[in-house]
C-alpha cells in the first residue's frame, strides 16, 4: 500500500514538474535528493513563476522541515546497532513519511540489528517505485485530464491525514488533533513560522495534557464521584 | 498542446536542484546528528515524537487548506468535503487508512472533474 501511495503522488508531481518547464534529469533528482513532496511541489511551482533563487531554495526547505523531528525520533530505535554511523545519514535520506510511520508502529518489535535492514528495506522500495512514478508522470503530462492531477497531488495530504490519525499512543493523538486545528490558524497570522511554532505549541500542550493526564481528570471525575455518592447514599 | 519533453537542464538548474538538496538535507542531517543524546525510552523522546506528529498534522491541515499552486485551483468546498467523505469512512472500517484515503480521492476526483465539465458551480 505505501508504494501504491508513493507512485500516485509522484505520477502527480512528475506531471506536475513537466508543466512547470523543468527537464526530465533534474524532476528525477528532486524525487532522489529531496524525496519530500511538499519540498519538491515548492521547487516546481516557484521555479515556473521564475521566483528567485534564494526563495525556492527557502520555501522548499521550510516545506520538508518535518524531517528534523522525523529523522530525531527515528534514529534512537538505531541505538546499539554497530553499523558504521554514516548509515544512519543514508537512512535520513530514504526516510519519507510513508517509510517512517510504518517503521516507528513496528520498530519496538523488531531485534535492534533487525530494524536497519527493515527501514532500509521498506525505503528503497519506496523510492525505486518513487523514480519509476516520477517518469511515468512525466510523460504522461498534458495526456492526463486537469482532474486527474489534482485529484493525485490531493491524494498524499489526505493519505498522510488518515496515517497520522491511525496512531495509537495518546499523546499523539492529542497532538495530531491539535496540530491539525492549530497549523491553519497560525498560517494566518504568522505563514513562515507556523509549520515549527505549531509543532512545538500542539505538541507540547499534547505532551503535557497527556502528562498530567489532565484530559482524563476532566472527563473521568464526575463520573468518579457520582460513583462515590451512590456508594454513600 | 504539450511542448516536447526536455530531457536534460541547464548548469544553472543543476545548482538550484543541488541547493534544494541541500535545503532538505540539512533537517535529516540535523536529527540524525542531534539524536545521540536521546532514549526511545525517555520523556524527552515522548514529547518530541508529540511535536513530529503535531508538526506533520499542522503541515497537512496547511496544505488541505490553503495550498499553493495547482490544488489552489479548487475550491475548499471540494477538499473540505472529500476529507469528510474519507473521515467517515475511517471511522465506519475502524482506522481503515487505505479504504479512506481512496473515498477521499475518488471524491476529489468526481468534484473536480465535475467542475471542469461545467456540471457544478
Amino acid at each position: 500500500m505505501p508504494t501504491v501511495m508513493v507512485s500516485a503522488a509522484m505520477i502527480g508531481f512528475g506531471s506536475l514538474a513537466r508543466e512547470s518547464g523543468l527537464s526530465l534529469d533534474v524532476t528525477l533528482a528532486l524525487t532522489i535528493g529531496l524525496w519530500g513532496l511538499p519540498g519538491q511541489v515548492a521547487m516546481a511551482e516557484m521555479w515556473a513563476l521564475s521566483a528567485p533563487v534564494l526563495a525556492i531554495v527557502a520555501a522548499s526547505s521550510m516545506g520538508n522541515m518535518r524531517f528534523l523531528p522525523m529523522a530525531l525520533i527515528t534514529a534512537p530505535w538505531f541505538h546499539g546497532d554497530n553499523r558504521p554511523r554514516w548509515t544512519r545519514y543514508l537512512a535520513a535520506q530514504v526516510m519519507s513519511v510513508n517509510v517512517w510511520s510504518i517503521f516507528v508502529q513496528n520498530a519496538a518489535n523488531l531485534a535492534i540489528g533487525q530494524r536497519y535492514p527493515y527501514f532500509m528495506g521498506i525505503g528503497t522500495i519506496c523510492v525505486f517505485s518513487g523514480i519509476l512514478a516520477t517518469i511515468l508522470g512525466f510523460f504522461l503530462a498534458g495526456t492526463l485530464p486537469v482532474s486527474v492531477t489534482i485529484a493525485l497531488i490531493f491524494l498524499n495530504p489526505a493519505y498522510f491525514l488518515f496515517v497520522f490519525s491511525s496512531v495509537r499512543q495518546r499523546n499523539c493523538m492529542i497532538a495530531v488533533i491539535l496540530g491539525f486545528f492549530l497549523g491553519p490558524l497560525l498560517h494566518q497570522s504568522i505563514p513562515d513560522w507556523s509549520v515549527p511554532l505549531t509543532g512545538i505549541i500542539a505538541g507540547t500542550t499534547a505532551f503535557l495534557l497527556d502528562e498530567t493526564n489532565l484530559l482524563s481528570k476532566i472527563f473521568q471525575n464526575p463520573a468518579k464521584k457520582r460513583g462515590k455518592n451512590d456508594g454513600t447514599t | 498542446m504539450m511542448e516536447p519533453p526536455n530531457l536534460w537542464a541547464t548548469s544553472s538548474l543543476w545548482i538550484l536542484t543541488g541547493l534544494c538538496f541541500l535545503g532538505t538535507f540539512v533537517w535529516r542531517a540535523i536529527g540524525i546528528a542531534i539524536s545521540t543524546k536521546i532514549n526511545p525510552d525517555g520523556k524527552w523522546f515522548q514529547w518530541l515524537n508529540c511535536i513530529a506528529y503535531a508538526m506533520l498534522a499542522g503541515l497537512i491541515a496547511r496544505i488541505l487548506t490553503s495550498p499553493i499552486g495547482i490544488l489552489a485551483t479548487t475550491p475548499i468546498m471540494d477538499r473540505a468535503l472529500a476529507m469528510a467523505a474519507g473521515l467517515v469512512i475511517f471511522i465506519m472500517l475502524g482506522r481503515d487508512v487505505f479504504a479512506a484515503t481512496l473515498i477521499a480521492f475518488s471524491v476529489m476526483l468526481i468534484l473536480t472533474a465535475a467542475r471542469s465539465l461545467g456540471w457544478l458551480f
